[in-house]
C-alpha cells in the first residue's frame, strides 16, 4: 500500500517550521505510520482520466457522478466528456465542479466505535448554508461534505466538512450505550479555517470507548477532547452509501444540490481505528513532502471553461464567466493599459448563492483573460456576501474598489460600502485584492435613504472630487440613489439624493432602485455634454425588471442629476438586458491626444444578458447561466434626446472572414434570397442598410436569423428582425422548436422608412441596434443544427437594400472554435416528413 | 526588553529548578528506575514562575501568570468581602495574571514535564475560573465544548489525550452580598479554587505529562487558573515558595533614531521617553498589554504589543514626548482612539521657537463615532484607534514635541485616550501596507490668530467667555453659554469651527448682550463669523460699536435664517441654531477701534445667538475663506425721500415698516427681511434689506397700498421691484395724481412666468436666481417706467391686489422715483407697460 512505502521517508517534527501550533513538541521520534490494516477505505485519485475511481482498499471502482457524464448526454447541449483531473499532493486529485460532482460507494462497511477520517481539500469557496432543522440535529450547522455517512439530519452516521468563511469540522450520529439515547454532537477547529485555493489536510480522530475525538489541520491537533457525552458511543449506521463531495440528503437551491466540495480533493482514508496524533501527523506529512506543505497553482484549482466546449448556446466572443453562474458585472476600470471588469459570482454551481466578484481582464475589452475572484466573502467586513459595486482609480494613482460589504445581519442596514485595493498594483492582472478592515460608509439609524436599501455604490473622479452613489430608495416616495463626494475618498460628505422620480407617475420605477449608474455623454463631435442616469427599478409594480434612463444635466455642486424630461424611458427592448453598469475613462492615447477631462473619456456600458427564461434545469444540463452582453460606447444624439449606443469599435478585432458583401444602390429580398442561400453560421456580425417603400398601411420586412430552410411537420425555426408598418422588434414565436413559449421583444414604435441596423450573433446571442439610437438584446435557442441560415422577408414594405455585409466572427479565448453540438437532436431537415 | 517583574525578598525555593530538568524536590526513591520521575517539576507553582513548564502557545500563560494573590472580590460586591483563593503554598497558576488584569481573551497552551505514573495511579489538582458555561442574558449556557479550558493528560508516547478535567464544578452565587463561608465551603467555586481527581490507574506505568489550555475568549470567566497538581495519590504539595508580592518595573530608557520619537508606539510596555508633566491620567501603568477591551472584546486596532490608554478615566493630565527634528516628508501619523470629549482629551503639537513654544496643531479623535456597536467593522469608533496623519512640512528642520492631553475628569470609560503608533519621520506621504483607512487632519483655521486686529477668543476656545463681557451676572439671566457641543436637539450640526461655540439653544426666554473686546479694524477690513438662530433680525443681531463713542457702525443678522417648518432638512436649507458662515466688509471702518456685541432682544421665535468664529483680520481678501455668505449693514438707514420733493417716502421699505405708505385691506400688511423662499432656496431678487412681501399676510386677502406725495421730476423715469401678482388686471402698481385721483398709468407684473420644472431644482447651499431661466413668481423682477410725460405733477403710487388665489399677491421694492438722468437707471430695468 502505497502510504506504507512513503512513510519510510521519515520526518520529524522539528522539520514543520510553518506549523502554528508545534504541539507535538520537538523530540526526535519517528513519525508513526498507521497500520496499514487499520486502513478501510482509501482514494488516492491518481487516474489520469476515465469515469471512475479506485477504492484501493476492496480494490473496487467507483463511479463518479458528474453532469456532463455519457448517460446524461440527451440532456446536454454539448458532447459528453469526462470529469477532470489535476495535479494533486500526491499523484492526481479529482476536480469537482461543486454542483454535480462526487463519489458513491455503495459497499463501504462504516466502523462502529472508533475511526479516523482524513482528507486533503483544496475548495473555491465556502458554502453558507442554513442549519439542518429535523429534530435530531436542529440547530448544526449544514457543511459541504467531504466525507459522509448517512443523513446528519435524520440522526445517522457522520460527515467531515466544511462551511461558512472556512469553518471545518465533524459531524457524528451517536447511540450512547449508558444512557441508550441518540444525539448528533458537531466538532469544529476553533483556531483553523481552510483556505480558498490552498491544500489543506483535514483529519478526525474519533474513540467511541473513551469519548476521545480529536481535529487534526494540517497534522497539528486543532481540538481534543475526552468527554462524557462521547464515551461508550457508538456511531448511528445508516444504509446511505458512502459519498465523497455530497451529502447523503442536500438542501437544495433552485432545485440544484448543494452542500458539494466545489475544489479539488485528494487522498480521502478512513481508518477503522482511532488514531494518534503522531500517526495522523505522518497521514499529513505523507502529502508535504520534505516537510513543504503542498503548493497549489491558482490555475490548478481555477474553473475550466474547457468543459463547455461544443456548447451550442454558450457565447464564444463574449465576455462571459469561465464556468457556472454570473449576474451583473459591474466595477470596471481601466488602469495601465488593461480593461478590468468584475460580475457577481457562484463558483459552485449555475444558481445564485455565495455572491462574490468574479474578475475579467482584458486587453480590448473584447479577448478577456479569466482572473482570480477579486473579493470573496471575509470574516469582519463583509462575511455575508460580496454585491456589486464600483471602481475608480483613488488619490494613490491605483484602483480602489468599492464594494457592497454584506455584514452582521445585527447592524443597521447590513449593506455597507468598503473599500478594496491591489496587493501588487504592477500585476498586470491585479489577480489580489485586499479588502480594508472596515467599512467606509455605514448607512446610520434614520437616514440617508431607506434601511436595508444601500448597495451597488458607483464611484468615479471628475476635476479634484471623488463621487459616489449608493443605490437606496427615498422611504414612502420610490427609487433614488445618496450621493457622497470626498476629496480623498476617505471623508465622505452626504449631500442627499441624486434625483427624484416621481413613483406615482411613473410606478415602473419601482419602489427602490439599484445599478444606479451615472455617465457623461456628448456628441460624436464631443460637444453637448450631457449625462444619462441609469437605473434598475426594484419591486416594480407589474413591470419585470429592465434598464431605465434618463437624460439630463448633472449638478456637480448640488449633486443633483436633472432630467431634460421626468418620464423614465426603456433602454434596451430586447428583454433580458439588465444590471448596467459603466464607466467613462480616458486611456494614454486620449490624454496624448489632448484630452484631459472626465467628460472627454469613452462612456461604456456593460450589462448582464439574463439567460434564465428557460429554467435551473436547463442551467444545470448547460453547467453556467448567463453572460455580458457586447460592450457599448454611448454618444449623445444630435438633437440630444437620444442616446447612441454603438457595440464598441474593438469588436472588428474579432472579423475573420466576410461572407457576403453587398454595397449599391439596392437589391430587393427576393435577389439577395438568393445571394446569400448558402451563407450560414451562428458566430456572424451583420450590417444592413435599407429603405422601404410601403404599398399599404400594413406591411412587414426585416431578416430572418438562425433560419432554418426546411419547414415540415414539426414546424421550422427562425427569429425574425422585424420593420413593420408599426415599428420594430424581434419576433420570437418561431425561434426554437424545442424551447417554445419564448417571449417576442417590445416594438420600438417609429415610422421610419430608412434604417441602419447592426446584429451580433454569437451562438444563443443576438444584438441588433437600430438606426443607432435603439437596441435588442435577446437569445435565441435553436434546437436544429441547420437553424443557421439568414433569409430577408418582404411583405409588402418595397424593401430596397443598400448594404449588407455578413461577416464571420472568432472566439475571444480560442484560436479555433469547436462547432456547436447537435448531436442529440440533429438537423431539422432530418426529421418530419 | 519587555515588561519585568522583581523578586522582593529572598530567593525561591524551588527557583534552581530549570526548566525540562527533573524536579529538585523529587526524591530518589520517589523516582522510576529508568530515571522518569514520577512527578511534574513545579506542579505547584511554588517557583512564582513557569519553571518546568514550557509555553506551547498564546499569552494566556507566562512568567506574570503566576500570582500569590491570597483572595479575591466578588465584582459587584459593594463591601468588598475579601474571599480566599485557595491556593496552596504562596503561588498558584492565575488565569488573570499576577495583577489580575489580563484580558480573558488571552488564549494559550503550557505543557508540562513528563512523569511516569505510579502509586494508585490518581491524580490531583486544584482549578479555578474556566467556567465551561456562559451567562447569556442571565442564563447560562454551555460553552462550546471546542473553547472550554481544561487540564489535560497526555500518553507521552503517542500524545494521545487520555483524560481532561475542566472546572466543571464552577458555580457562581448570584445574591448581590457575598457570604464569604460558602465560597470556603465549595458551595460557590468561581475564582477560588476546588480540587479534582481523576483515576487514571488503567495507565500505571505509562509516562504522561499534563497541558493547562485557554482557548476561551468569553469574557465570563474564559480563563483558568490552576494549583498543587499531584501526579500521584501518594505525592505531597510541593514545597512551599516563598511569599513576596509581585511588582512590576518597567523600562526606563527609549531610544530613537534621529527624527523619531523615542517609543511612539509604546513598545518599550512602558512610557520611556515620555514625560509625566502632570496629573494621573498618564503613567507606566496605563501602557496597555490587551488587545481587545471590554466584555466584547473588541479589536483596540493598535500595532505591536503594547499601547497606551484606556487608563484611569477619572483623572486628568498631560504627558509629553521628548523633543524630535522634523525631518523626511514632513509627515506625521498616529493612531487615536476614545477621547469621547474631543475640546476635553486631545493631542497638541508644539513647536519650539525664542519666543516660546508655540501650539501648531490640537487634534483629537476626530472619527470618535458610537454607530452600530460593537461592529468595528461597520465603523464603529470608542476606544479602538483610528489612523490619523497631518502635514506639518511647513516646520522642517524645526524642533517639535507632542503633548497627550486629558482634561476629562469624567468616569465614562470612552473619555478615555487610546493612542499609539506616533510616527514622525516619513519618507513621503504616509501610506500603510495593510490598506488601513486612514484620514488626513487639517491645520484648523481656528487656531487663535494673534494681532491687534483680532478680536479675543473670537473662536470661543478658550472654552469659556474670556474676553468677552456678559450684560447678565446671574447664570440664570444668560442668553447663552460656551459649549463644547457639536450638535443641538441631540440631532442638528451647529456647523461650529474648532471645539467650541456660543449657543442660546437653550436660553430662548432670555434677553441680553454680549461684548466683545476691543479690537482695531485693519487688514483688508473683512471679517468672518458664524451665526446661527436669530429668527428676527430686529431683535438679534450682531452690532459693531466704536469702542471710544459707543456708536453703532455695523449690524449684522442671520439673513439666512430659513425655518420652512422641516428641520430634516437641516443643512439642506433650513436654518436654525445651525450657524451659516458670514462674511462682512468693515473696510469703511479701517483704523477705528471697536468692539463686537451680540444681542439677543427677543424672547420667542428662534429668539436666541449661536455664535462662533468671529475672525476680524484678513490681511487680504484673498485670505478670506471660501463658503461664506455676504452679510448685509442692517443699521436702519435714513428713510429714503425724507424732505425730498421727488422721492417717494420709504420707497425703498428699509426703514423695515410701511412707514410712508397707506395701506387698505389686508393685502399689504407685511415687509420681510427673508433672502431666499421655498425649500430650493430660490432668492427674492431684493434690494438692501426689507422688501413688501405679500406673503406677510394671505394670498386670499385684498387691499391697496399708497405712497406718499412726490413731484415727478428728472428725467422722469422711475424704477422699481415687481414679483408675483400673475394676473395684472387685478394685482398691479398705478401712477395716480395726487390732487385728481385720475390714473396716470398702470404697470403690472408682466414678466410673471412659470417655468419651473418640477424636480428640476434642488438646495446647493446657494440661492437659485430664478430670473436666469426666464421664471418669475415670486422673484422681483426690476422695471422702468417713463413718466416724463407727467413731469412736474404731484402723483402717488398705488399698489393694488384685488386676485385671491393663482400668485394673487404682490411683492415689491425700492420704488426709486428720481432719477437726474437715464444714464443712472440701473441697467437691466426691464421697461414697464403701460396697462391702462
Amino acid at each position: 500500500m502505497k502510504q506504507s512505502t512513503k512513510i519510510t521517508a521519515v520526518v520529524t517534527a522539528c522539520a514543520m517550521s510553518f506549523a502554528a501550533l508545534a504541539l507535538g513538541g520537538c523530540n526526535d521520534e519517528e513519525i508513526q505510520a498507521p497500520a496499514g490494516n487499520d486502513l478501510v477505505l482509501s482514494y488516492s485519485f491518481d487516474e489520469a482520466s476515465g469515469t471512475t475511481v479506485k477504492e484501493s482498499v476492496a480494490g473496487t471502482d467507483s463511479k463518479i457522478a458528474y453532469v456532463f457524464n455519457t448517460e446524461n448526454q440527451a440532456n446536454l447541449l454539448k458532447p459528453a466528456s469526462e470529469p477532470l483531473r489535476r495535479k494533486g499532493v500526491s499523484g492526481n486529485a479529482l476536480y469537482l465542479d461543486g454542483n454535480s460532482t462526487y463519489v458513491a460507494n455503495d459497499d463501504f462497511r462504516q466502523p462502529k466505535n472508533a475511526f479516523t477520517v482524513s482528507a486533503w481539500v483544496a475548495p473555491r469557496v465556502f458554502e453558507n448554508l442554513p442549519n439542518y432543522e429535523s429534530v435530531y440535529a436542529a440547530g448544526n450547522t449544514r457543511l459541504t461534505s467531504i466525507v459522509n455517512k448517512g443523513d446528519i439530519d435524520m440522526g445517522e452516521g457522520f460527515l467531515l466538512g466544511y462551511g461558512r468563511l472556512g469553518l471545518w469540522g465533524i459531524q457524528l450520529a451517536v447511540y450512547n450505550k449508558d444512557t441508550d439515547e441518540e444525539s448528533v454532537l458537531s466538532f469544529y477547529d476553533p483556531i483553523n479555517a481552510l483556505s480558498l485555493y490552498e491544500w489543506s489536510h483535514v483529519a478526525v480522530s474519533y474513540d467511541g470507548k473513551t469519548g476521545y475525538i480529536a481535529l487534526f489541520y494540517n497534522g497539528v491537533r486543532s481540538y481534543e477532547a475526552v468527554i462524557p457525552e462521547l464515551a461508550n458511543t457508538e456511531i448511528v449506521l445508516s444504509d446511505e452509501p458512502l459519498y465523497i463531495g455530497r451529502y447523503a440528503n442536500p438542501t437544495k437551491i433552485y432545485g440544484l444540490d448543494t452542500q458539494m466540495v466545489a475544489g479539488l480533493l485528494d487522498e480521502v482514508r478512513i481508518y477503522d481505528v482511532s488514531l494518534s496524533p503522531k500517526q495522523t501527523e505522518a497521514l499529513y506529512l505523507e502529502g508535504a513532502e520534505n516537510g513543504a506543505h503542498p503548493a497549489l497553482n491558482w490555475e490548478d484549482v481555477a474553473l475550466d471553461s474547457s468543459v463547455y466546449e461544443g456548447d451550442r448556446y454558450r457565447p464564444q466572443y463574449h465576455a462571459i464567466p469561465p464556468a457556472l453562474w454570473m449576474n451583473e458585472p459591474h466595477s470596471p476600470f481601466y488602469y495601465q493599459g488593461r480593461y478590468h471588469v468584475f460580475y457577481q459570482h457562484n463558483p459552485a454551481g449555475p444558481y445564485w448563492a455565495q455572491i462574490r466578484w468574479g474578475h475579467l481582464v482584458s486587453d480590448d475589452m473584447i479577448h478577456w483573460e479569466y482572473v482570480k475572484d477579486a473579493v470573496v466573502p471575509t470574516a469582519g467586513v463583509c462575511p455575508e456576501g460580496v454585491w456589486t459595486g464600483g471602481a475608480c482609480i483613488g488619490p494613490d494613482g491605483t484602483p480602489w474598489l468599492a464594494i457592497t460589504a454584506g455584514t452582521n445581519t445585527s447592524t443597521v442596514s447590513g449593506q455597507n460600502v468598503a473599500f478594496a485595493h491591489p496587493a501588487d498594483p504592477s500585476d498586470p492582472d491585479l489577480a489580489d485584492w485586499v479588502v480594508e478592515d472596515s467599512v467606509s460608509l455605514a448607512q446610520p439609524a434614520g437616514g440617508e435613504g431607506e434601511i436595508g436599501q444601500f448597495r451597488d455604490p458607483f464611484v468615479w473622479y471628475d476635476d479634484g472630487v471623488y463621487y459616489m452613489m449608493i443605490s437606496t430608495s427615498i422611504p414612502g416616495a420610490g427609487g433614488s440613489a445618496n450621493v457622497y463626494t470626498s476629496t480623498d475618498m476617505r471623508d465622505w460628505t452626504y449631500k442627499g439624493y441624486l434625483f427624484e422620480c416621481d413613483y406615482n407617475a411613473y410606478p415602473e420605477q419601482g419602489i427602490h432602485w439599484e445599478c444606479v449608474v451615472m455617465l457623461p455623454i456628448s456628441k460624436k463631435d464631443g460637444t453637448g455634454t450631457k449625462y444619462v442616469l441609469f437605473d434598475c427599478p426594484q419591486y416594480p409594480a407589474d413591470a419585470p425588471v429592465h434598464t431605465y434612463y434618463w437624460i439630463g444635466q448633472f449638478d456637480k455642486n448640488a449633486c443633483r442629476f436633472v432630467a431634460d424630461d421626468p418620464k423614465p424611458r426603456l433602454f434596451d427592448l430586447g428583454g433580458i438586458f439588465n444590471g448596467q453598469n459603466g464607466y467613462c475613462f480616458l486611456t494614454e492615447e486620449d490624454i496624448a491626444a489632448g484630452k484631459t477631462s472626465y467628460d472627454q473619456g469613452r462612456s461604456v456600458v456593460y450589462a448582464i444578458s439574463q439567460g434564465k427564461e428557460l429554467g435551473t434545469t436547463h442551467n444545470y444540463y448547460s453547467g453556467w447561466a448567463h453572460n455580458f452582453t457586447m460592450p457599448v460606447e454611448l454618444y449623445l444624439s444630435d438633437d440630444g434626446n437620444n442616446i447612441i449606443r454603438e457595440p464598441i469599435r474593438e469588436l472588428s478585432s474579432l472579423r475573420e472572414e466576410t461572407l457576403y458583401e453587398y454595397v449599391g444602390t439596392g437589391r430587393n429580398a427576393a435577389e439577395l434570397n438568393v445571394a446569400i442561400s448558402s451563407v450560414r453560421g451562428d458566430l456572424l456580425e451583420i450590417e444592413l442598410e435599407f429603405t422601404l417603400s410601403p404599398a399599404a398601411e400594413t406591411f412587414r420586412s426585416g431578416l430572418s436569423v438562425r433560419y432554418n430552410p426546411t419547414t415540415n411537420s414539426l414546424g421550422t425555426e427562425r427569429t425574425d428582425v422585424v420593420f413593420g408598418n408599426g415599428g420594430v422588434m424581434i419576433d420570437r414565436t418561431q425561434t426554437s422548436l424545442q424551447y417554445r413559449s419564448l417571449d417576442s421583444s417590445a416594438l420600438w414604435e417609429t415610422s421610419a422608412r430608412a434604417y441602419s441596423v447592426r446584429i451580433l450573433l454569437d451562438r444563443s446571442m443576438l444584438e441588433v441596434y437600430v438606426n443607432g439610437i435603439m437596441s435588442f438584446t435577446t437569445h435565441v435557442y435553436p434546437k436544429y443544427g441547420d437553424s443557421d441560415y439568414l433569409r430577408f422577408f418582404d411583405e409588402g414594405a418595397g424593401m430596397s437594400v443598400t448594404k449588407f455585409i455578413v461577416r464571420r466572427l472568432g472566439s475571444a479565448y480560442t484560436e479555433t472554435v469547436t462547432p456547436a453540438y447537435y448531436g442529440n437532436t440533429g438537423n431539422l431537415s432530418d426529421t418530419g416528413v | 526588553m519587555r515588561k519585568l517583574w522583581t523578586l522582593g525578598i529572598g530567593v525561591v525555593a524551588a527557583a534552581c529548578c530549570v526548566a525540562g530538568a527533573v524536579g529538585c524536590d523529587s526524591s530518589p526513591e520517589k523516582e522510576a528506575q529508568t530515571g522518569v520521575p514520577t512527578e511534574i517539576v513545579n506542579g505547584g507553582f511554588e517557583s512564582a514562575d513557569l519553571s518546568g513548564w514550557t509555553v506551547e502557545y498564546g499569552t494566556a500563560f507566562s512568567d506574570d501568570s503566576v500570582s500569590s494573590q491570597k483572595t479575591f472580590e466578588y465584582a459587584d460586591d459593594e463591601k468588598h468581602n475579601q474571599i480566599p483563593v485557595n491556593a496552596t503554598g504562596n503561588w498558584y497558576l492565575s488565569g488573570k495574571g499576577f495583577e489580575g488584569k489580563f484580558s480573558v481573551a488571552r488564549t494559550g497552551a503550557i505543557r508540562s514535564s513528563t512523569f511516569r505514573l505510579t502509586g494508585d495511579g490518581v491524580l490531583s489538582m486544584k482549578l479555578a475560573g474556566g467556567a465551561p458555561v456562559e451567562e447569556r442574558g442571565g442564563k447560562l449556557v454551555k460553552k462550546p465544548t471546542e473553547t472550554v479550558c481544561y487540564v489535560g493528560v497526555y500518553r507521552a508516547s503517542d500524545d494521545r489525550l487520555i483524560a481532561r478535567q475542566t472546572n466543571e464544578y464552577f458555580v457562581k452565587h448570584t445574591e448581590s452580598y457575598v457570604i464569604v463561608s460558602k465560597y470556603e465551603s465549595d458551595v460557590y467555586n468561581t475564582d477560588n479554587f476546588y480540587r479534582y481527581e481523576l483515576d487514571l490507574s488503567e495507565y500505571l506505568g505509562e509516562d504522561l505529562y499534563l497541558r493547562v489550555v485557554d482557548n476561551d475568549q468569553s469574557n465570563y470567566y474564559g480563563y483558568i487558573s490552576v494549583d498543587d497538581i499531584r501526579t500521584n495519590g501518594d505525592a505531597e504539595a510541593q514545597t512551599e515558595g516563598a511569599f513576596f508580592t509581585k511588582t512590576r518595573s518597567y523600562v526606563q530608557d527609549a531610544e530613537a533614531p534621529e527624527n523619531e520619537l523615542p517609543n511612539g508606539g509604546f513598545e518599550t510596555g512602558s512610557l520611556a521617553g515620555w514625560t509625566i508633566v502632570s496629573g494621573e491620567a498618564f503613567s507606566h501603568e496605563g501602557v496597555n498589554a490587551e488587545s481587545v477591551w471590554w466584555n466584547e472584546n473588541i479589536t483596540y486596532s493598535r500595532d505591536g504589543d503594547y499601547h497606551y490608554g484606556f487608563y484611569n478615566p477619572t483623572a486628568v493630565g498631560v504627558m509629553r514626548s521628548s523633543e524630535f527634528v522634523l525631518g523626511g516628508s514632513g509627515y506625521i501619523s498616529y493612531k487615536l482612539g476614545g477621547c469621547k470629549d474631543n475640546a476635553k482629551t486631545y493631542l497638541r503639537f508644539l513647536l519650539k521657537t525664542e519666543e516660546g513654544d508655540r501650539e501648531i496643531l490640537r487634534a483629537s479623535n476626530y472619527k470618535f463615532r458610537d454607530f452600530q456597536f460593537p461592529y468595528v467593522a461597520n465603523g464603529m469608533r470608542l476606544l479602538n484607534m483610528v489612523q490619523y496623519y497631518a502635514d506639518f512640512s511647513a516646520y522642517l528642520g524645526q524642533t517639535l514635541y507632542i503633548e497627550a492631553v486629558d482634561e476629562n475628569a469624567s468616569a465614562d470609560d470612552l473619555g478615555c485616550m487610546t493612542l499609539d503608533s506616533i510616527q514622525t519621520y516619513w519618507q513621503g506621504t504616509p501610506s500603510w501596507s495593510d490598506f488601513r483607512a486612514a484620514y488626513e487632519v487639517k491645520f484648523d483655521a481656528e487656531t487663535e490668530i494673534v494681532s491687534p486686529c483680532q478680536v479675543l477668543n473670537g473662536n470661543f476656545e478658550t472654552g469659556d467667555l474670556t474676553g468677552w463681557t456678559a450684560s447678565w451676572t446671574d447664570e440664570n439671566d444668560r442668553i447663552g453659554y460656551v459649549s463644547s457641543e457639536s450638535v443641538w436637539w441631540g440631532t442638528f450640526s451647529y456647523n461650529k469651527g474648532g471645539n467650541y461655540l456660543f449657543t442660546g439653544i437653550s436660553d430662548e426666554g432670555k434677553t441680553g448682550t454680549l461684548t466683545s473686546s476691543e479690537f482695531e479694524v485693519g487688514g483688508c477690513g473683512w471679517m468672518t463669523f458664524r451665526l446661527g438662530g436669530g429668527g428676527d433680525p430686529a431683535k438679534c443681531y450682531v452690532s459693531v460699536l466704536d469702542a471710544e463713542t459707543g456708536e453703532e457702525l455695523a449690524r449684522y443678522a442671520n439673513a439666512y435664517f430659513f425655518d420652512p417648518g422641516f428641520t430634516d432638512l437641516v443643512n439642506r436649507g433650513t436654518n436654525l441654531a445651525n450657524m451659516v458662515h458670514y462674511r462682512a466688509d468693515l473696510s469703511a471702518f479701517v483704523g477705528r477701534t471697536v468692539r463686537l456685541q451680540i444681542v439677543d432682544n427677543a424672547t420667542g421665535g428662534w429668539g436666541l445667538v449661536c455664535a462662533d468664529s468671529f475672525r476680524t483680520y484678513y490681511q487680504t481678501e484673498a485670505a478670506l475663506p471660501d463658503g461664506t455668505y455676504l452679510a448685509r449693514n442692517i443699521l436702519p438707514r435714513e428713510t429714503l425721500g425724507e424732505g425730498s420733493e421727488y422721492q417717494a417716502l420709504n420707497g425703498n421699505f428699509e426703514t423695515g415698516d410701511l412707514t410712508g405708505w397707506t395701506a387698505t385691506g389686508d393685502a399689504f400688511i407685511g415687509i420681510s427681511h427673508e433672502e431666499v423662499w421655498w425649500n430650493e432656496w430660490y432668492s427674492f431678487n431684493k434690494e438692501g434689506e426689507y422688501f413688501l412681501s405679500g406673503w406677510a399676510g394671505n394670498e386670499s386677502a385684498t387691499g391697496t397700498l399708497t405712497s406718499s406725495e412726490f413731484t415727478v421730476g428728472g428725467c422722469g423715469w422711475i424704477t422699481f421691484r415687481l414679483g408675483g401678482g400673475k394676473d395684472t388686471s387685478l394685482c398691479n402698481v398705478s401712477i395716480v395724481d395726487a390732487e385728481t385721483g385720475e390714473t396716470l398709468a398702470i404697470y403690472g407684473n408682466t414678466l410673471f412666468r412659470d417655468l419651473i420644472k418640477p424636480g428640476c431644482y434642488y438646495y446647493g447651499g446657494k440661492p437659485i436666481d430664478l430670473s436666469k431661466d426666464g421664471s418669475y413668481l415670486a422673484n422681483m423682477a426690476l422695471y422702468r417706467a417713463d413718466l416724463s410725460a407727467f413731469a412736474g405733477r404731484r402723483v402717488k403710487i398705488v399698489l393694488t391686489d384685488r386676485a385671491t388665489e393663482d400668485w394673487g399677491l404682490l411683492f415689491a421694492d425700492e420704488f426709486i422715483t428720481y432719477y437726474a438722468t437715464e444714464a443712472e437707471i440701473p441697467v437691466g430695468a426691464t421697461v414697464a407697460i403701460d396697462l391702462k
